[in-house]
């Protein structure tokens, strides 16, 4: 028993000093990114408009559980959902469409102390993740040769679209972030 | 660093970020046009669509998926994907004018080719008459009406 006692607490003892129910959790934002990605057919025919939920939903999950990890997992695990479900022209490189903007959360909410709770810190951050996935995108088609011509024509307003719904979906995050995270004090 | 401040820098960087991208979009429309490995699709005079000499490799894929032989995709299927399915008259110029191809609708069939050259632009001929190109380095397909 003091043996069990003196032994490191189960929340610093999974991946990235994340508990297993906190890996957990963030699994299911991650899955949640790819299943509404996939179920979700919105008619509005605008570049980047997923990233209203997209990037809703990761800076949602990294501000309530803000601990470096946090965003990769998600990333990883739409990342993976992603490939398996068939979504996207990239194959199984559309794994990192998902998990770049997962992984720049991680490096991007500490440079604002963390605080995605701030509509504007929400914002921005929905904004350069959506950008990511938009650079992301760029790279791919470039790597795999995929015919490139309507994107490149269309970078001004592709980018101007993505900055939009990515900061409308971090936006809401940050609102939900307030709400929520006073009533999740029993998570840990 | 203060928040406010990493925020004014962060706005400042996402929008020098997209006027980059306009920047850029506006540069290689530029070369594009100007080396034809993009072309204007226009209904009188007015641009419909822009296409790159890789959309219309896509285009050939679609239309002939797994011919090896085929050279590049029909000018009626790159013209359909424009959005131009009805017209009466076409006009298609090469780079710089040098060329211009005029056709009537009952004219124009599937055996117009958009023939891929070894320099990333496109020449207008017909199937299996591939020594002799109607309009060199296409750069603008118009429909008259």
């Amino acid at each position: 028993m003091e043996e069990t006692a003196k032994k490191a607490p189960v929340s610093e003892k999974f991946i990235f000093r994340l508990g297993l129910a906190d890996v957990l959790r963030l699994t299911m934002f991650g899955t949640l990114i790819s299943i509404t990605k996939d179920i979700t057919r919105l008619p509005l025919h605008l570049p980047g408009h997923t990233s209203i939920y997209w990037m809703g939903i990761l800076v949602l999950g990294k501000g309530l559980i803000p601990k470096f990890g946090a965003g990769i997992i998600m990333g990883v695990v739409s990342g993976v959902l992603a490939v398996l479900l068939g979504l996207g022209k990239e194959g199984v490189f559309v794994f990192f469409k998902y998990f770049i903007p997962g992984l720049l959360i991680d490096f991007l909410a500490p440079v604002f102390y963390n605080k995605l709770e701030n509509p504007f810190v929400g914002a921005i951050c929905g904004t350069l993740t959506s950008l990511s996935k938009l650079v992301a995108n760029l790279v791919l088609g470039i790597l795999l040769k995929m015919p490139m011509g309507f994107i490149a024509l269309g970078l001004g307003f592709a980018s101007a679209s993505h900055v939009l719904f990515g900061a409308a979906g971090g936006l809401i995050a940050a609102v939900l972030i307030k709400r929520l995270k006073p009533r999740l004090s029993t998570w840990e | 660093m203060a928040l406010n401040k990493k925020i004014a820098i962060s706005i400042a960087l996402i929008l020098l970020f997209v006027a980059g991208s306009y920047l850029s979009e506006k540069l290689s429309r530029e070369q594009g046009l100007k080396s034809a490995s993009v072309i204007k699709v226009q209904e009188n005079n007015n641009l419909v669509a822009l296409m790159g000499v890789d959309v219309l490799r896509a285009l050939k894929e679609q239309e002939f998926p797994g011919d090896k032989d085929s050279k590049g995709p029909s000018l009626l299927y790159a013209m359909g994907s424009a959005g131009i399915g009805e017209f009466n008259t076409i006009e298609v110029k090469g780079m710089d004018n040098k060329s211009v191809f005029q056709a009537n609708k009952n004219e124009i069939t599937r055996d117009y080719i958009l023939y891929f050259t070894d320099h990333g632009t496109v020449n207008l001929c017909k199937k299996n008459d591939y020594q002799r190109f109607l309009v060199e380095d296409v750069s603008e397909i118009n429909k008259i009406n």
